[in-house]
């Protein structure tokens, strides 16, 4: 008589009712691509917060009257501050989404995975949104999270109450700069990945989307005010309103407001099109 | 009933995949017969909303494939036909996942995945990343992501495909493992007869979209059992006459050979009988359906020629 017989066992639980799959999708993402290089890129992307930190230090510990005033007014810690850290991380978030987000949609794609997912209790909006919280976890640990870091630090480090009764509402500026950025620069990674056939065209993909607009609208702008077709001069326009900056170029915040609206429109018709349950050769 | 069709039909554009078909597969294991491109696959896919079906209604489990499609799929668990896997993960991983995307809880799909993965054959690869599988291996965790959240039917599309013969034996086994708890339906595609035979109770047979027949695979062989292949040498149309007389239903195929039905309770003396009296030589006497595939492979071609 065989001490173990492999046979069909019944499973006795019960499944959820609705299940949170983007959840799962967003989870099973994250932990995924911890795995790759993630780790090490996350270090470098640490660099500028802790320089960033340095500066925060220093300004709280030295009389900065004493400093020369150029240099002084280059170390004050206000809301431009908070802005060029947002707007610097952007360049280290790219490399980041890159790895994060160029296989997501490809990859499932090209090993024909979208029926498992689809023939499941999981629809688009729950693949699509799952998918796009990977991006916003990595995306956020690059921007949003510092950012709030350096404000805590700055508060913790400062004896005064200035700086939080001027800048109390300096965390919400920092999470809508963020989402902002993480919004187009996601949208854009996933529509490039629905779009691709394989990883590396939609790392192509993607940096061409990002730096030839910017090329393109830096060389044109000698001639006309064009910066507008840049995606990150748009998102540093929208931005600067969100910190109560002045606009850094002289076309107004609506026009990129509406320039990154269409773009995040334009990613979600592109999913839609591209995200079938099953690929039909006509 | 595990699923009911009515005037189902799913079109890709212009073209017609699958038309008006009715049909009913009853508990049980049912075959889903038909030819390369015979609409299979699209039907499969119309039924779980994979595509939407472009006319027609259709059930699974009691429920409405348009209005209930969420609860339906945590009802079944569907093994594609195309060589589809989750990449960047290990198969316990890939197994894990869709139990979880199924609505299962972590710990109940580890432990679940475990189990179907033992039952699977593949308890050694199991750490294994899934893009590093063989063929073969590939069907076998595409079975296993199907049955990890124990759904209560099971759609298996071209579940041998790309395995070899030991591989496919094993497969057809498990299937028939499954289909034996009573719990489980199962709905098997192919066209490879064989592994109907060896599975199924019922077959459902489609061709170029259309329904051709539907029962139990016992009846389809019954109902073509009374038939013969006969050639004989001498006066065929007597021949035919005299056997017309006493009740056979004959179809032609070729110059001197006919397929010969014969009537309820008849028995093959009456041949002998009717070659004496014609005055004919009996070169051949065949059964010509024997199997499930011969059956198949008649309705398949009569359609054919129904339609040239």
């Amino acid at each position: 008589m065989p001490i173990h017989e492999a046979t069909y066992l019944q499973w006795e639980g019960a499944v959820l009712e609705r299940p949170m799959t983007w959840f799962v999708i967003a989870r099973t993402g994250v932990r995924l691509v911890w795995r790759r290089l993630l780790a090490i890129l996350l270090f470098i992307a640490a660099i500028p917060v802790i320089f960033r930190g340095g500066q925060i230090y220093v300004v709280t510990r030295v009389d900065v009257g004493e400093l020369p005033a150029r240099l002084a007014g280059a170390l004050q810690i206000d809301a431009g501050f908070f802005l060029n850290f947002m707007k610097d991380q952007i360049y280290i978030l790219v490399p980041i989404i890159c790895i994060c987000g160029a296989g997501l949609i490809a990859s499932d794609r090209k090993y024909k995975a979208l029926p498992l997912y689809f023939a499941r209790p999981v629809n688009f909006w729950d693949y699509v949104s799952g998918k796009f919280l990977i991006l916003v976890f990595y995306g956020g640990l690059i921007t949003i999270a510092p950012a709030l870091l350096l404000f805590v630090l700055q508060i913790l480090l400062t004896s005064e109450t200035g700086f939080f009764n001027a800048y109390y509402l300096m965390p919400l500026s920092i999470i809508a700069t963020g989402a902002v950025i993480l919004v187009v620069h996601g949208g854009l990674m996933l529509a490039v990945s629905a779009f691709a056939r394989g990883i590396r065209s939609a790392v192509v993909g993607y940096f061409a989307l990002i730096f030839i607009p910017n090329l393109l609208a830096r060389i044109l702008s000698v001639f006309r005010e064009v910066r507008w077709i840049s995606i990150n001069r748009n998102i540093e326009q929208v931005a600067s309103t969100l910190f109560g900056r002045g606009n850094p170029y002289s076309y107004p915040v609506w026009v990129g407001g509406i320039i990154l609206a269409g773009i995040v429109v334009l990613c979600l018709a592109v999913l839609r099109l591209r995200i079938k349950p099953t690929e039909v050769v006509k | 009933m595990s699923v009911t069709l009515q005037d189902f039909t799913v079109s890709y554009g212009r073209v017609t995949a699958v038309d008006r078909i009715s049909a009913s597969f009853p508990p049980g294991a049912t075959g889903l017969l038909g030819p390369n491109g015979a609409g299979k696959t699209s039907l499969i896919r119309g039924l779980l909303g994979l595509v939407p079906p472009s006319f027609g209604s259709a059930t699974i489990l009691g429920r409405d494939v348009r209005r209930e499609q969420k609860l339906i799929r945590q009802l079944i668990g569907y093994m594609p036909e195309d060589d589809s896997i989750i990449p960047g993960l290990t198969g316990i991983g890939m197994v894990r996942y869709a139990g979880e995307l199924s609505g299962m809880s972590g710990v109940d799909a580890m432990q679940r995945a475990h189990e179907v993965l033992f039952l699977s054959g593949l308890e050694e690869a199991r750490y294994r990343k899934v893009e590093t599988y063989s063929a073969g291996m590939r069907q076998r965790i595409k079975l296993a992501q199907a049955i990890v959240h124990d759904p209560k039917l099971l759609f298996l599309d071209e579940p041998t495909s790309g395995m070899d013969p030991k591989g496919r034996l094993e497969m057809l086994e498990l299937i028939r493992m499954i289909a034996g708890r009573n719990r489980i339906s199962i709905v098997l595609a192919t066209h490879i007869l064989v592994d109907v035979e060896r599975t199924c109770d019922h077959v459902v047979i489609i061709n170029r979209g259309k329904l051709l027949k539907q029962d139990s695979v016992g009846e389809i062989r019954r109902q073509y059992a009374g038939t013969f292949s006969v050639r004989v040498e001498g006066p065929k149309e007597r021949f035919e006459e005299v056997l017309r007389s006493r009740g056979c239903g004959i179809t032609p195929d070729g110059a001197h050979r006919f397929d010969v039905r014969l009537p309820d309770g008849g028995r093959t003396e009456l041949f002998f009988e009717a070659a004496r009296d014609s005055g004919v030589q009996l070169r051949r006497l065949l059964p010509s359906v024997q199997t499930l595939e011969d059956a198949f492979v008649k309705l398949v071609g009569s359609d054919r020629h129904a339609d040239s």
